[in-house]
């Protein structure tokens, strides 16, 4: 109800001003309104260099395209995961939730001080839609197969229409628009090939064009980006008192792997850093200690936007046995209270980490409920679980047997190198052996890790494999590529096919609850796929890690603690400032 | 080509041609490295070294992967020995205590605090642990450590990492495989060097053309770059050595890899020295009179040809195995060396410490394993130094 | 001159060939490409991936884009790399001019190091002092590069514990990380030189002493050599002092090699100041390699190797070039 009340405090601000810019709510700050200071700059840190300047066809996120994919017609604040208009004035959806029409506001303005119109959006639709450009964001643009459309309704106004009500259309609706004075008409000479020629990361950083709170006025390649703030920003962004928004005068990014970053953070180079673990804190918490450096440290505000888990392969024709073992519900059920979650958290994360019981990420947490079931460390339930699976007498070296004397023994491979990973598996094949289970530990290169895992057919060449996922939506946790049972992340089934009935369920269920767009029904059907998949166990999730953050004392304009989140961060650029 | 400069080989050569395959030269050579003090230090330590690696069974208290995951035990300092009775103040029999832990609010370590009140702990020696047993050198299999304490006690004598794996138990194991790493890479950089660098030296021409071609373009790669790729490759179960051999690429089966990778990575330099080595040799009368005689090829070059490059060779050995055992580190510091989950290499354990960075100063023990990848290296090259010396008529003092 | 400068040339056209199409041959062995991780996120659809294959030419047999991409190389063109979509010469170029400068200053930190300790030990043959020096300079040679580093990063902090204890001076004596200090953009050219200097002395010493025990040993063993020559005697005979007779007419031979040997530096640039720039965060050669290596971005580490070809071509003829001055005895011909 907060939400409403929060939209309408927009809308009542809207009336008073004559422009109509977007007002950072003051609950978005713990800087009390009119106390924040204009001008300075912060050092920040990133991990390696921007790929491209091109924020279409970008891969990846990075700083720079962020600052040019940040005029999206609608947003999601901190607050909460409703999508709120931002360079909409307003937008209204039909019944049927298939319809959308926006009204764009009226003082958007690049960082060259053209503004910002329905062409440049349209301009993004038509970059985004051309699989020639290799946008990222080709595949978001269609629903079951079926494209949706952008037309242009009016001076401001744009329609998105859908094939069907789709929760998700909000992010697409979430549209950022490109400068279609150089972008769009790059399009419309040379098509593609053209736009993808065009802002790579050698162009002068003069010729780019931002929409976001800063531009880009420097890059040392490996070393740093130099931001000055947008001043056109200001114009359509502002805080309550009504000061134009960023606060900042300039930013920097410093470009060092992690452990870099933070002998940097110690050095007082950088400004923010975000500590990986609790060896980190503890080094920067001496440092205060000692005078060195004078900064805030956040221990543990939210679990991270990434799952771990242990996924077993049903695709083995080659080896029936083994195959009929992992598609033993009761096998399964077995290994999931194997998982000494304990253990893990305390030995591999030094107590920094949150169990998981879902492949829904922590931050989530609307999504998650204590009622689906858990599989806690239990080996006696793992012996009653494996004794119904048909192993319960013991051979000579006090390893499990079934009738006919056969052992249970997998591998269990995970990416070499990455230490954590690594350690889960041993802890996780200790545990098992100590029941009488046989667990090889191994550990592959990444590509082929993924190689193995994601090769299709009904002969696969692994037992088990650790690894872990990232990214996905806010609206509807639960990917198309991970539920349908021919999506290629159906990790332990890539026959093409579903296997069993709880499959097929999930699938259905995915496909129902991405089109149901009340939120609270939204959520009770993705309660019943958790609830389902906890029921077959076919991914035994581990843990997800804290996530930790630190910033010299001199910045202030943090988000309020319970804003603090993976999807969130910590701070709002635009509201973050000196003291 | 015109610019040349002064080769080692030519040296070599000379050397090699003075010796002359007397008899006595292994003693004169022996007595010669015998006055090199630095160099006998050397060859001491490194005795030494391979002699605890390989009885590492016997010596370590614990297993390679011991840890128990309840009491933690992780990252635990170097347990405090007692010698002196707290009651009596006499000398007693050394005794540890059981330790408890707490995570410190400032540095949010685990700080372990002996627990003063509870029993002591007397250190036993030639204990039976019949749940750990161990093999020395494949051979004997044995439960008996050399010491120990009881359950619930611990005895970590260069402290834990952070799965609470003993250091000193690592260091021992670790010093299996990083101590033949060395020795098997050079072996197969040896072969492949011998091989090739005899046959291009012996038949010249088109072969030589051919074969130095090809030590050129395996120059030309980067080796970072066939590191890396070849270690990925050959740690896949499905790589072709694998399948051809049956493999399954246990850990034991990785290492052997390992080894391939970087022997394989190494052997260009050794077959062009030898090439060198072999020209020269073959102008010399003793190959001559032997084809003379009428020796087919095969036999003069394999017993005539190579044997007069031994010595040479062997310094040459000796100086690259220390190269090998720092190439295993970089090799595990980009995680691409031995897996953490069934085995330890110095590398691995040394990737413990650099993957904390700035906070080993918190857990300082972990440094440890660098004292033995030192003290290898160091003593290797001495080693290498002396036996220069020793083969060099002209050093002879 | 000329001539053989173009002999030299047509000379490395096979070996570059070859060790290009055994690199691409290795890579292309190891299973997955480019865009197998990409298929990890769980909004790529499968047929956006088998597009951007076939848009990449993955899609190629081995030999097809091996032939393309030579021809593109004969053009000048070193291809595109994936991860940036861009040229590959313009992701490479500033990591090489980078790791160039480390490697020309720990060179020089070598040979201000190396030369005095060589000398040293030549003169005074095993002396206890000839045996310390040994022992010394074996140290870099024993201790891991990447371990190294990271000793001196954590000294460096130490160090700053002290004299805040002591002076109450708080910044640290060396920069931990990086080439550059933030707002070196807006630095006089003098002040910019000077920045980058003090941010390569950590690095440039780690690399330096690597180096340290090779070079005094073979130093020394060529400086007694001369030093018990007949030469020598004969000049000591003529009463010449024995600094003059040291400095003048054992070193400066005894140094011929090494002066050959600094062409040789550029092609190892290559393998590289190496693991060290990852421990400092230069951003030169390995770092970038490395993660073309791991994301597959073939073209990249391809780059690499032609640019490592050519210096080791040019590196090479400066050699010649250079030992050609300073020893009489060459000509070319």
């Amino acid at each position: 109800m907060r939400k409403l009340i929060l939209s309408l405090a927009f809308v009542a601000v809207a009336t008073f001003a004559m422009a109509n810019p977007f007002v950072y709510p003051a609950s978005w700050t713990t800087t009390p309104l009119g106390e924040a200071q204009m001008g300075g700059t912060i050092v920040q840190a990133t991990l390696s260099d921007p790929r491209t300047f091109q924020p279409v066809l970008q891969s990846e996120t990075n700083e720079v395209t962020d600052m040019m994919q940040w005029a999206t017609l609608l947003t999601q604040g901190p607050d909460s995961d409703e999508w709120i208009p931002y360079a909409a004035e307003s937008f209204t959806v039909n019944e049927a939730g298939t319809v959308f029409d926006v009204v764009l506001r009226e003082d958007l303005r690049w960082s060259n001080g053209d503004p910002i119109t329905v062409q440049d959006y349209f301009a993004s639709y038509l970059l985004q839609t051309d699989p020639e450009t290799g946008s990222n964001k080709y595949d978001g643009w269609f629903l079951n197969d079926v494209q949706i459309t952008l037309e242009i309704t009016g001076e401001r106004s744009l329609r998105f229409t859908f094939p069907g009500p789709d929760r998700t259309a909000f992010g697409t609706v979430a549209l950022f628009p490109v400068p279609d004075k150089v972008l769009g008409e790059a399009y419309r000479t040379g098509g593609a090939e053209a736009v993808n020629a065009l802002w790579g990361t050698e162009t002068p950083v003069e010729e780019l064009i931002f929409d976001g709170p800063f531009m880009l006025t420097g890059f040392q390649p490996g070393e740093r980006l130099v931001w000055a703030k947008n001043p056109y920003f200001g114009e359509w962004n502002v805080d309550e008192a009504g000061n134009p928004l960023p606060y900042l005068d300039g930013r920097i990014h410093r470009i060092a792997s992690q452990d870099a970053q933070l002998n940097l953070f110690l050095a007082g180079e950088i400004d923010l850093f975000a500590p990986r673990n609790l060896d980190d804190i503890g080094v920067i918490n001496v440092a205060i200690q000692n005078g060195d450096v004078d900064a805030v440290v956040l221990e543990g505000y939210g679990g991270a936007g990434s799952s771990s888990f242990i996924v077993f392969n049903w695709n083995q024709a080659s080896n029936p046995g083994k195959e009929a073992l992992f598609r033993n519900v009761n096998f399964r059920k077995a290994m999931y209270h194997l998982v000494d979650r304990e253990a893990i958290i305390e030995l591999v994360f030094s107590g920094a980490a949150e169990p998981m019981y879902s492949g829904v990420y922590l931050p989530n947490s609307f999504w998650l409920d204590d009622a689906t079931p858990r599989y806690e460390y239990d080996p006696e339930a793992a012996l009653e679980f494996l004794a119904r699976a048909g192993y319960s007498q013991r051979d000579g070296d006090g390893f499990l047997v079934n009738a006919a004397g056969e052992r249970i023994s997998f591998t269990l491979a995970t990416n070499a190198g990455n230490q954590s990973r690594e350690q889960m598996v041993q802890i996780f094949a200790d545990s098992a052996r100590e029941i009488g289970v046989e667990v090889e530990p191994t550990s592959l290169d990444f590509s082929l890790l993924v190689d193995q895992l994601l090769s299709t057919g009904d002969d696969r060449a692994f037992d088990a494999i650790l690894i872990g996922l990232t990214g996905g939506s806010r609206t509807w946790p639960f990917g198309d590529s991970v539920y349908n049972c021919n999506g290629f992340l159906h990790m332990y089934n890539t026959s093409g096919s579903c296997l069993s009935p709880a499959e097929t369920l999930m699938e259905q269920l995915n496909k129902e609850g991405k089109q149901t767009l009340d939120t609270d029904a939204a959520r009770e059907i993705g309660l019943q796929i958790q609830e389902i998949e906890a029921g077959m166990a076919p991914i035994l999730y581990l843990v997800s890690p804290q996530l930790h953050a630190a910033w010299s004392a001199k910045i202030g304009g943090e988000l309020p603690d319970e804003y603090k989140g993976a999807f969130t961060g910590t701070r709002m650029i635009a509201l973050t400032h000196v003291r | 080509m015109a610019a040349t400069r002064k080769s080692p080989h030519a040296d070599a050569a000379a050397v090699i041609a003075q010796m002359g395959g007397s008899k006595s030269q292994a003693r004169i050579v022996w007595e010669q490295f015998r006055r090199h003090k630095i160099a006998l230090f050397g060859l001491f330590v490194l005795a030494a070294m391979y002699l605890i690696a390989a009885f590492a069974g016997f010596i370590a208290p614990y297993g390679i992967n011991e840890y128990r995951r309840t009491p933690v035990s992780a990252f635990m300092p170097p347990t405090n020995v007692h010698w002196i009775d707290p009651e009596t103040g006499r000398l007693t029999r050394p005794f540890v205590y059981e330790y408890v832990s707490e995570r410190d609010p400032v540095t949010r370590q685990r700080v372990f605090v002996e627990n003063r009140d509870g029993p002591r702990y007397p250190i036993a020696f030639f204990v039976h642990r019949p749940d750990h047993p161990y093999e020395i050198l494949g051979m004997f299999r044995s439960d008996l450590r050399l010491f120990g304490v009881e359950d619930p006690a611990r005895i970590f004598l260069w402290g834990t990492n952070n799965l609470g794996k003993d250091v000193f138990s690592r260091v021992l194991y670790g010093g299996q495989i990083s101590l033949t790493i060395g020795v098997l890479a050079v072996w197969v950089s040896l072969s492949l060097g011998m091989i090739f660098g005899v046959i291009a030296g012996f038949y010249g021409g088109l072969v030589d053309d051919f074969i130095m071609r090809l030590v050129e373009v395996l120059d030309a790669i980067p080796g970072l770059f066939l590191l890396i790729v070849l270690a990925t490759l050959l740690k896949d179960p499905r790589n072709p050595l694998a399948q051809a051999f049956g493999l399954s690429m246990t850990s034991g089966q990785t290492f052997l890899m390992i080894v391939i990778v970087l022997g394989f990575v190494g052997w260009g330099g050794l077959a062009r020295t030898i090439r060198s080595l072999v020209l020269s040799l073959r102008e010399m009368d003793y190959a001559s009179a032997a084809k003379a005689l009428g020796a087919s090829e095969m036999r003069v070059m394999f017993r005539h040809l190579l044997p007069g490059t031994a010595s040479y060779v062997m310094v040459v050995l000796t100086l690259a195995i220390p190269g090998f055992i720092l190439a295993e580190t970089g090799l595990s510091f980009l995680g691409l060396g031995p897996s953490e989950v069934d085995s330890a290499s110095w590398g691995l354990l040394l990737r413990d410490a650099t993957a904390r960075g700035i906070s080993i100063q918190f857990v300082p023990w972990l440094l440890i394993p660098g004292i033995p990848i030192f003290l290898a290296v160091l003593c290797w090259n001495l080693v290498g130094d002396g036996l220069r010396d020793a083969f060099d008529p002209r050093k002879r003092r | 001159m000329l001539p053989y400068v173009i002999r030299r040339f047509f000379h490395l056209i096979p070996t570059f060939i070859g060790a290009t199409l055994l690199a691409f041959m290795i890579s292309q062995l190891v299973p997955g490409d480019f865009l197998t991780t990409k298929a990890l996120e769980p909004n790529v659809r499968q047929e956006t991936i088998d597009r951007l294959r076939a848009q990449y030419g993955l899609d190629q047999p081995v030999m097809v884009q091996y032939v393309r991409w030579m021809g593109n190389i004969v053009r000048g063109d070193l291809g595109l790399s994936f991860a940036s979509n861009q040229p590959v010469m313009n992701v490479i170029r500033r990591p090489i001019q980078n790791s160039l400068y480390l490697v020309v200053l720990a060179t020089v930190l070598l040979w201000l190091m190396a030369v005095p300790l060589g000398v040293f030990s030549a003169v005074r043959q095993y002396s206890l002092g000839d045996q310390v020096v040994s022992a010394v300079s074996y140290f870099g040679l024993a201790i891991p590069n990447f371990f190294f580093a990271q000793v001196l990063i954590l000294a460096i902090f130490l160090f700053r514990g002290f004299t805040r204890d002591t002076f109450g001076y708080t910044d640290l004596v060396f920069p931990v990380a990086g080439m550059t200090s933030n707002g070196w953009e807006e630095f006089s050219p003098w002040r910019q030189f000077w920045d980058i200097a003090h941010h390569m002395v950590v690095p440039g010493f780690v690399v330096a002493t690597a180096g340290i025990a090779g070079f005094t040993r073979v130093l020394r063993g060529q400086m007694v050599e001369y030093l018990e020559s007949d030469f020598i005697r004969t000049a000591r005979a003529k009463g010449l002092g024995s600094r003059s007779v040291t400095y003048k007419h054992a070193l400066r031979p005894a140094i011929i090699p090494f002066v050959a040997g600094i062409g040789a530096l550029l092609p190892s640039l290559i393998g590289g100041a190496g693991l060290v720039e990852i421990v400092m965060a230069w951003p030169g050669i390995t770092p970038r390699l490395i993660d073309a290596i791991t994301r597959q971005d073939i073209y990249v580490v391809l780059g690499f190797l032609v640019i490592s070809s050519l210096l080791l071509m040019i590196g090479n003829l400066i050699s010649d070039l250079l030992l050609a001055t300073v020893d009489p005895r060459i000509r070319f011909s």
